[in-house]
């Protein structure tokens, strides 16, 4: 009994004095780089290793440089706050101030360099609608017009900037263009637009339901939301007439192969959303350029130290 | 000898007290982790309140700024106030955590006591003290939006512009929609699983012939248990939603069709569970009945039973905390959804999968998920509890 609890807090001790072990201060910040990864079905991903110049590794692990580690957004965040050789990428919106960004290709992550296309690391994030000809109701296509309408103007851009994605720039105002939609005027509190699509901008599609609703006669909106691939699939792919068909589906990647065989009146973008490399707090280096970028992720350069000789 | 003996005794037992204080070290890291993050949002208001929020787009009727609506001074120092309108802003969250402008204070004389709906220009609507205002649109300055704070929102307001629109909300963020559809859940497939899963263990246990066909039966449900969940979900999708959707109850995925998949998800274990409590009866007991001239029905139903309740009860446990926990499979058959007005006709989310949908998000809501998880751990418990107290009942009625 007592040989066992002595055993206990031995180990107990020994477990602690690892996990408090500090590494020594770097004057010479140098260690092997610790590469964090999203899985490959994210769209992140997608918008990352595309904007690097590695769209190879978009879909597949095999070409990153070996003992990278897979994680999702919140795991690489806390990742960063501990490891100090790590480096993943998130959202812009996801970052804040227990990591640290860095600039890509010299410019900083914010809103403004988003917006003036300075900064280069993004991704899109974009919707599809039913086919032209493929339609419940033709109430519902009006709503789903009007619906479109508004989250291309102004006040649509609005709802999308207050949760953190960057909006494409817009010219009017939903009052200047509701007359065209007199489907809005109606009330239309017995009709559903169902949305779906990417579950990463779950919040953003949801705000964009509930500022339309009061809008266009509170017409019911229902978001349900599985994946990006879904986007495509159950507005226009198989699943269209299925169990789980949407109106609306968003996708927080760019549509791509069969997806772009659709009606490219279908299909618009509503905003952009940077995407940011981070690492420790304590990291020295504060910029990186897409080959540099690329070379971490492809294994070509594995030690801190080669970034910081320039 | 002896002394090798103890040493190898003491190893064993050394070994059972790290495997015990592993576990409990874990569970109590994940207890901790829930509590730390979660407690702080925990309130009655998360509980019974919306999730979608009521939106209203107004405009003033009279644009000319406010002179007598000087900033009171009993006012809070944390309660932001622009002379001009007569408006009090505080930055707070709502119910699920996420940052929102609150209207704290409103002088008696405000002009934005009086605004029409944009949409109706002769409906009036009005900003009440707790209303959550989303964004103010200028005619001639950049909108002034939520996620800027109320600092920014205060001083593009005293900037002069000319309001154009102001956009207001209720508070939501509540979990009562994902509550209730997790207490229906329960409910109906419970309503389901439990006469099911009770017949077939009285049959396998007390009728079926031992012969191999009982056995390779028996077998199976076993090895059902191992399925994972996502597989029935896709059983759900494939033949349970059709099914409602042909019986003309749904049109979708739907309530219904999440009961019927748990059910078949937690069939095999009540059967097994059920089928071990039958087993603990002792022959004597049903031997006993025989011989008093009861036939084999009544042995069941007033013999066998009642004495297995304590048993049964047991899968009744482990069925609720499958139940509240699986999320794999209700994506498909119930939808991500969060829904306020919940019906079983239709499609919604439980509190797993609010939570799922919750963490997927960009940046993922680890708090409000906290405190569900914190929810789910309550009701589970309050459920056990419950239960347990009607066993306690029940045999003292019986004997």
């Amino acid at each position: 009994m007592k040989k066992g609890i002595i055993l206990l807090v031995l180990m107990l001790l020994a477990l602690a004095a690892y996990g408090c072990s500090t590494t020594s201060d770097d004057e010479t910040f140098d260690g092997n780089i610790n590469i964090y990864t999203r899985d490959t079905s994210s769209g992140t991903r997608d918008g990352f290793m595309r904007g690097i110049g590695f769209p190879e590794a978009s879909g597949n692990d095999a070409v990153l440089a070996s003992g990278f580690a897979t994680q999702n957004n919140l795991g690489i965040m806390n990742a960063m706050t501990v490891d100090e050789y790590g480096i993943g990428y998130v959202s812009l919106a996801s970052v804040n101030d227990t990591i640290k960004a860095l600039f890509f290709e010299g410019v900083e992550p914010t809103e403004e360099n988003v917006i003036n296309d300075s900064y280069g690391l993004k991704r899109p994030f974009v919707f599809m609608t039913r086919a032209e000809d493929d339609w419940a109701s033709e109430e519902i296509k009006q709503i789903a017009d009007a619906f479109v309408a508004f989250l291309e103007s102004l006040d649509g851009s609005d709802v999308i900037a207050d949760q953190g994605a960057v909006p494409l720039p817009s010219s009017y105002r939903w009052n200047d263009v509701a007359a065209d939609h007199p489907i809005c005027a109606q009330d239309n509190s017995a009709l559903t637009l169902r949305f779906g699509g990417s579950d990463s901008i779950t919040r953003i599609a949801e705000a964009l339901s509930d500022a339309f609703s009061p809008r266009c006669g509170n017409v019911v909106t229902v978001n349900d939301h599985t994946g990006s691939s879904d986007a495509f699939k159950r507005t226009q792919g198989d699943e269209k007439d299925g169990v789980n068909a949407k109106e609306i589906g968003y996708s927080s990647r760019p549509f791509r192969n069969e997806e772009l065989e659709t009606d490219p009146e279908t299909r618009g973008q509503l905003a952009w959303d940077a995407i940011v490399a981070i690492v420790h707090k304590d990291n020295p280096v504060n910029s990186l350029t897409a080959a540099q970028l690329r070379d971490i992720y492809a294994g070509d350069i594995t030690r801190w130290s080669e970034l910081l000789e320039d | 000898m002896y002394k090798k003996r103890n040493m190898l005794d003491g190893l064993a037992k050394g070994f059972t007290y790290l495997g015990a204080l592993t576990a409990t070290f874990f569970l109590g890291i994940i207890l901790y982790f829930i509590m730390a993050n979660g407690l702080g949002r925990f309130n009655l208001a998360l509980l019974t309140s919306d999730y979608h929020a009521q939106y209203f787009n107004g405009r003033p009727l009279r644009f000319e700024a406010c002179e007598t609506c000087e900033r009171p001074d009993d006012l809070s120092d944390d309660i932001l106030y622009a002379p001009q309108y007569g408006l009090g802003l505080s930055d707070t969250r709502d119910r699920g955590g996420n940052t929102v402008i609150q209207v704290t204070y409103m002088h008696p004389d405000s002009p934005l006591h009086n605004l029409v709906n944009t949409n109706n220009l002769n409906q009036p609507v009005t900003i009440a003290i707790d209303t959550v205002i989303t964004r103010i649109s200028y005619t001639d300055h950049p909108t002034s939006l939520t996620r800027r704070g109320a600092a920014s929102m205060i001083s593009d307001l005293e900037s002069g512009a000319t309001i154009y629109e102001v956009s207001f909300s209720t508070v939501g963020g509540g979990i009562r929609g994902s509550l209730i559809t997790t207490l229906i859940l329960i409910g109906l497939t419970l309503a389901m699983v439990m006469p099911l899963g009770i017949a077939t263990a009285i049959y396998l246990c007390e009728l079926a012939p031992i012969n191999r066909v009982t056995s390779t039966l028996r077998s199976l449900i076993e090895t059902l248990t191992g399925v994972p969940s996502i597989i029935y979900g896709l059983l759900g999708i494939s033949v349970f939603v059709p099914l409602t959707i042909r019986l003309n109850l749904t049109r979708g995925p739907s309530l219904i069709a999440g009961a019927m998949t748990l059910t078949v998800i937690l069939l095999p274990v009540v059967i097994r569970t059920t089928e071990e409590a039958l087993k603990t009866i002792p022959k004597d007991y049903r031997l006993a009945s025989l011989a008093l001239g009861a036939n084999t029905t009544q042995t069941v139903g007033k013999v066998v039973l009642p004495n297995a309740i304590p048993g049964i009860m047991t899968a009744v446990f482990l069925a609720i905390g499958r139940i509240i926990g699986e999320s794999a499979a209700l994506i498909f058959v119930l939808g991500t959804a969060v829904k306020d007005q919940v019906r079983i006709q239709e499609n919604s989310t439980s509190l797993a999968v609010h939570i799922w949908s919750m963490m997927t998000d960009e940046p993922a809501n680890i708090e409000l998920s906290s405190t569900i998880a914190l929810l789910i751990l309550i009701v589970v418990l309050i459920l056990n509890i419950g239960v347990k107290l009607t066993v306690h009942q029940l045999k003292r009625k019986t004997g």
